[in-house]
């Protein structure tokens, strides 16, 4: 066993059984699974608040039929019928949130009835919905009582044409939320496990331990031991949250739920999704932690770390961004070319095979450039590396560093 | 052959830090590497071990070049170089097997210099939560765990209290005896002279003096003389030109240059008839040396 399988032995089973990892895994762990009942806990919760709300009927037209109005709300509203006179004060309870509205009917000409909704939150808009549509339906009852037309004629006047929606691909509204939370999920492991890289090569640094170590083995097997063992415990964590989120979700099924009309569909989430959630966490993993392996090499100081390891955080966060933005138009050329350019793609491109159907050679385009990037950069910083691990004192200029590197050879 | 080290020289930022500096160390044998802080024994040290890149010179052990992976070589670094969060015998075991041991010899080695330095109970324990003397220990351990045969110590007795660093001379006699080649810097001028043969001062990186320690003792100007008489001989001892750096109640402490010197005043206070009640005459200590070599 060379130096570079030790290396990567030991990295592994310190990171695993360190305290911080065993916590973070358990914690990501309950969000997950928080996040796959939770809506259903909350749809549950609301489901039961029926809210108070009062009929002010001039006409008749609701107020007649109160039972039949009881009926149609029966989940949603409490009714209270209040006269004209009380308005003054009924909107006064509204304003103190005792209830929820006032439908107020008036007759306008020809009986035409006109409702007025008063509410301070509009925003429900599927309620308000529902009244005006069953308003609607009991005044075409009426006309057509009026009129004394036949049931032939009734029926005809009263039929819908048809209209069907076929959504082809997947629909925004279906994969919004999860692909927003698996981005999330992405982003954030290569983030934290990249910085980890530079944090453990600076620790090693800052400590002298490094000089123990690189007297041992090869500055360029130590590099990889401690990339790859890293990557490995990130994986490790990977497929923990992926096992115990199945297996939730197997024992104990929660309901699809629908945060306003957005559905957060878990049955989304097959086989091929979860492959390529591990292929680009890995990718990404590999791109981020060679740099900061790099830029933490050059560091003596615990204090200096942050200095070199934020501009990289930026751009991570900056690929969020972009990500956030080309989730609307996942097939516009921001998103397809965001998903080629090796920075952004890990997060870009899996975001996009949630959320749309990607052309199979764009998908290998991304994997193929990223894998380059990942061996260009990874030479790069090993040559960094190399030189940086025995740099001590204040942080080299850019151009000393590059006769440093370049000397090396 | 042993150890060869040949015009090694390093400069920082124009700073001349160690300058063409040449010794040999053979196995079985303890070099003293000796100078004031800042004086470049650290940086020699490094230098050898390949972690500072040198500006010219060459290091080679029994007559190859010595290479920064070497698998039988230890170094104990000047500062505290370990994981201080992780257990002490995981760490230990880890480095050995960096350095060639199996996992089951390593495990034993650990066992074995964990006992030696009466630090057993400390075997499952994270590093931290042990006091610097004992942290001390652990980075010790680190340097010879892996039975190498070239060792590389800086400063080793920093931080022992006086049981543990009679263990410490212990372990480097031990290492001696089984044919070990040991370089080390050391503050502790009584145990050099005892175990050193060869030494080397360093003054603000130049070599001030070098090779046999008898010899070193032996070409210095001035040796101490303590006679005490029967009478004050204050005049003679003036008359001859004479230091004295002390005297009470006719006993002189005086620093003469050669053992003629001393014949001589011995003859002339026989020849006068004094009575003579103590005569000794002794090498000059290390301490001495160096305080008047290294001083400013």
């Amino acid at each position: 066993m060379n130096g570079f399988m030790k290396v990567l032995k030991y990295t592994y089973k310190s990171q695993t059984t360190s305290k911080s990892f065993i916590i973070t895994t358990l914690i990501f762990i309950l969000i997950i699974v928080g996040m796959m009942f939770l809506p259903s806990v909350i749809e549950n919760l609301s489901a039961n608040d029926k809210q108070d709300i009062c009929l002010v009927d001039e006409t008749g037209i609701l107020s007649d039929n109160l039972d039949g109005l009881k009926n149609e709300f029966a989940e949603s509203f409490n009714w209270n019928v209040a006269s004209k006179d009380d308005m003054d004060r009924l909107i006064g309870r509204i304003h103190d949130d005792s209830i929820y509205g006032i439908l107020a009917v008036t007759g306008g000409k020809d009986g035409l009835p006109e409702a007025e909704f008063i509410t301070k939150r509009v925003t429900d808009d599927k309620h308000i919905k529902a009244l005006h549509d069953y308003l609607q339906v009991r005044w075409s009852s009426a006309v057509l009582n009026k009129l004394q037309l036949s049931d032939e004629q009734k029926n005809l006047l009263t039929s819908r044409a048809g209209f069907k929606v076929e959504q082809l691909g997947k629909s925004f509204e279906d994969t919004y939320l999860l692909s927003y939370i698996l981005m999330m999920i992405l982003f954030m492991s290569i983030l934290m496990y990249g910085s980890s890289v530079a944090g453990g090569v600076g620790y090693e640094k800052s400590n002298r331990v490094m000089e123990i170590l690189i007297t041992s083995v090869k500055p360029t097997q130590l590099l990889l031991g401690k990339t790859i063992g890293l990557g490995l415990a990130g994986l490790t964590q990977f497929f923990s949250y992926i096992i115990a989120g199945c297996g939730f979700y197997m024992l104990f099924k929660p309901k699809n739920a629908t945060l306003g009309d957005l559905t957060f569909n878990i049955s989304n989430i097959n086989g091929l999704i979860l492959v390529y959630l591990v292929i680009f966490f890995l990718l990404g993993y590999f791109f981020y932690a060679t740099i900061y392996a790099g830029f933490g090499s050059i560091v003596s100081k615990n204090e200096d770390l942050p200095v070199v390891t934020m501009p990289l955080a930026m751009v991570l966060l900056i690929c969020f961004f972009i990500t956030m933005y080309t989730m609307t138009s996942p097939d516009g050329s921001i998103a397809v070319i965001f998903s080629i350019v090796p920075f952004s793609s890990p997060i870009t491109m899996f975001t996009r095979i949630l959320t749309t159907d990607v052309p199979l050679y764009q998908i290998l385009l991304s994997i193929f450039v990223l894998i380059a990037s990942i061996g260009i950069f990874g030479w790069l910083a090993a040559r960094i590396y190399k030189v940086g691990v025995l740099l001590y004192g204040n942080m080299p200029k850019l151009k000393d560093l590059v006769l440093l590197v370049k000397n090396d050879q | 052959m042993g150890l060869v080290v040949n015009g090694l020289s390093k400069s920082f930022n124009g700073n001349v830090v160690v300058k063409n500096l040449s010794f040999s160390c053979e196995e079985g044998k303890v070099f003293g590497l000796l100078g004031r802080n800042g004086s470049g024994k650290t940086t020699t040290l490094r230098m050898i071990m390949g972690i500072i890149k040198r500006d010219s010179g060459e290091v080679a052990w029994n007559g190859e070049k010595l290479s920064r992976q070497f698998e039988r070589i230890g170094y104990l670094p000047e500062e505290r170089g370990i994981y201080i969060k992780e257990k002490v015998s995981e760490q230990l075991i880890y480095f050995a097997t960096l350095k060639g041991l199996s996992q089951k010899k390593a495990k034993s080695a650990v066992q074995y210099w964990l006992k030696k330095f009466n630090i057993e109970e400390y075997y499952d324990r994270k590093v931290e939560t042990l006091s610097k003397g004992n942290q001390q220990k652990i980075q010790l351990i680190v340097s010879i765990l892996h039975d190498p045969e070239i060792v590389l110590f800086d400063e080793p007795f920093s931080g022992l209290d006086p049981v543990n660093m009679e263990i410490l001379k212990e372990v480097i006699n031990e290492l001696k005896v089984n044919g070990k080649c040991i370089v080390l810097s050391s503050h502790l001028m009584d145990f050099v002279e005892k175990y050193c043969e060869d030494v080397l001062l360093l003054k603000n990186g130049e070599t001030i003096v070098s090779g046999k320690l008898s010899k070193i003792k032996g070409d210095y100007n001035r040796k101490n003389l303590i006679i005490r008489t029967g009478e004050d001989i204050r005049a003679v001892l003036d008359k001859k030109g004479i230091f004295v750096s002390e005297a009470l109640e006719n006993q002189y402490t005086a620093k003469v240059k050669d053992e003629q010197e001393a014949q001589g005043l011995l003859q002339q206070l026989v020849a006068d008839d004094v009575s003579i009640l103590r005569y000794e005459l002794t090498e000059p200590t290390l301490h001495e040396i160096f305080i008047e070599k290294a001083g400013d």
